[in-house]
């Protein structure tokens, strides 16, 4: 049975902005897109581990 | 190096959160969709609300996405996601876990791999969860905007029906089996399955998708000029139109040999001619309708008499249409044998009786004593003997009307003392105006059947008419009644010319008195 294009459409529709949420957050993580403010909140992580490293509390 | 490794094994996991929710979507929207089909969402409807006796079922036809297929969708999608998560679990869980490989202490000793491969499916499953719930808050944040834009609209139409309906009274009247139904059914032009509710809502609010796949407009206004309209109950087809037009109802009853059947004729004779001096369209939208008119009228033009309305079930209506398209006016004359009413088995198919917006009861004037009495003096007419009482199916019919729960008071009802032509050939005249012939009833010892008229009714005018053909311009006009009905429940005619079209015979009121 075909099916009709009104829920072709509306599937499209939310897949499609998922997709550009999951996107848009992840460029953001790091650094880039609308959401690029993220990638500030990765760098403190990322020194973090660092830090940790330094003082030798991660092997 | 562990932060590291920890690291990476969650971003694994999440890498493959996000390929889950792939497999998911494509699984669940694409190759094996749970598609809700108009059949089975018509059975759940059903088992969620039964259909209750002489209730319409529901149709056939797609139901709008946000109602049912969205729902569908958001559990199928869940239910791929699922499956792939626990087959994905199904090695690293025999083997680490369980005995079903062998023995897992042998995995165990090379510590890392199975703590890193439960790691990364602990937050694989962790990860498409979150990632599944997004797509979830999308999907209902999708359903909500439609729901908002989509709901006033679906009131605002269903209310403007509503109103249209109850403004233009478009019922669905069916002139076979005389079912009336506020809209009628609809049929599919592909697949010819019947659309019983065509009203904007689950189905769809400006079109609907049948079950074969064809795009049907919603709300009889627009379905009634696109789809071939059918009963709700016998399934017969209907007029164009039927359901989105003015729908009225006229039924003419009375004792037999009365004068009904050629009253009917006489009167639609005159309305026609009404109607084409006034330039309205006149039309007989079937042709069983039409074949019946033109055989009645041939005979009334030769002079003929009228055959007797056949006895063994009530005939079907003569249907007409007045005006063109979507302001028309759809009318139906229900003629009944007087035999009906007294037949007890014929009692229940005379349902069209309480239907009826204006009732037309025809006297036969022979019936009344004074006339007999005056004409027999005469020496006129012979053989009134077996006239029945004038009251008698009147009382019968109002009787029925008030055992079925009919509100009388809504309906209209003409008194229409025929055969006026016969008795101005034996030199008798009646009265003209309403009051007057109301008057000359009562004393003519007609005064139950006047009294309950004006009490029982919303409204009754008497009148006295000759069933001929080309009087509509006399003051025995057969169509007066019939005009003043259709007038009364909004059908457009033009203002009737002059007044007091009879002149009143004092003679007559006296000769005819009240029977002491």
């Amino acid at each position: 049975m075909r099916i009709p294009p009104q829920i072709v459409i509306f599937r499209i529709v939310t897949v499609t902005i998922t997709a550009l949420i999951l996107l848009t957050v992840g460029l953001g993580l790091a650094g880039w897109g609308p959401l690029g403010a993220l990638g500030a909140r990765t760098s403190q992580a990322d020194q973090l581990v660092h830090i940790l490293r330094a003082k030798g509390w991660l092997a | 190096m562990i932060a590291i490794a920890l690291i990476l094994t969650a971003g694994l996991g999440i890498l493959i959160g996000l390929v889950l929710l792939g497999l998911g979507l494509v699984r669940g929207l694409v190759t094996r969709p749970d598609l809700v089909e108009p059949a089975a969402y018509r059975d759940e409807r059903e088992k969620a609300r039964p259909t209750r006796a002489g209730g319409l079922r529901p149709d056939k036809a797609w139901p709008f996405y946000p109602f049912r297929q969205a729902w569908a969708d958001l559990g199928k999608v869940w239910a791929e996601i699922s499956a792939c998560y626990r087959a994905m679990w199904k090695w690293p869980g025999d083997a680490f876990y369980s005995d079903k490989r062998g023995s897992p202490v042998g995995w165990w000793i090379i510590f890392p791999v199975p703590v890193v491969i439960t790691i990364c499916l602990l937050v694989a499953g962790v990860a498409s969860a979150a990632f599944y719930s997004l797509f979830a808050l999308v999907s209902l944040a999708c359903l909500a905007v439609t729901t908002v834009l989509t709901g006033p609209v679906t009131l605002v139409l269903l209310g403007l029906e509503n109103g249209r309906r109850a403004r233009l009274r478009t019922q669905a009247s069916c002139p076979r089996c005389f079912h009336v139904t506020p809209w009628p059914a609809y049929r599919c032009p592909h697949c010819s399955i019947l659309h019983r509710d065509v009203r904007p809502g689950r189905l769809g609010l400006i079109i609907r998708r049948c079950e074969c796949g064809t795009l049907l407009p919603t709300m009889p206004l627009r379905a009634a000029w696109q789809l071939k309209a059918a009963c709700q109950r016998c399934r017969k087809p209907l007029p164009p139109g039927a359901g989105a037009v003015r729908d009225v109802r006229i039924s003419v009853f009375g004792d037999p040999a009365a004068g009904k059947t050629r009253f009917l004729h006489a009167a639609l004779d005159s309305l026609m001619a009404t109607a084409e001096r006034a330039g309205i369209a006149f039309g007989f939208p079937d042709q069983s309708s039409q074949e019946q008119v033109e055989l009645g009228l041939g005979r009334l033009r030769a002079g003929q008499d009228t055959a007797r309305t056949a006895g063994t079930a009530p005939p079907p209506a003569v249907t007409l249409r007045l005006g063109i398209g979507r302001r028309s006016a759809l009318v139906h004359l229900f003629d009944t044998a007087g035999g009906h009413f007294r037949d007890p088995q014929m009692h229940d198919s005379l349902g069209f009786l309480g239907y009826s917006h204006g009732l037309v009861y025809v006297i036969d004037p022979y019936s009344i004593g004074p006339v007999r009495e005056r004409l027999a003096g005469r020496g006129g007419r012979h053989g009134y003997e077996a006239v029945p009482d004038p009251e008698a199916a009147y009382g019968e019919v109002v009787e029925r009307l008030r055992d079925s729960g009919v509100a009388a008071r809504g309906q209209r009802l003409a008194v229409v003392v025929s055969k006026a032509d016969l008795l101005q050939a034996a030199g008798l005249s009646l009265p003209g105006d309403s009051d007057l012939i109301a008057d000359w009833l009562m004393k003519s010892g007609a005064h139950n059947l006047v009294l309950s008229a004006r009490r029982e009714f919303a409204e009754a005018r008497f009148f006295v008419v000759a069933s001929q053909s080309g009087a509509e311009a006399r003051a025995d006009d057969p169509g007066a009644p019939l005009r003043w009905l259709l007038r009364s429940y909004g059908v457009r005619l033009p203002a009737e010319t002059g007044s007091g079209r009879h002149r009143v015979s004092q003679r007559l009121g006296e000769t005819t008195g009240a029977r002491s």
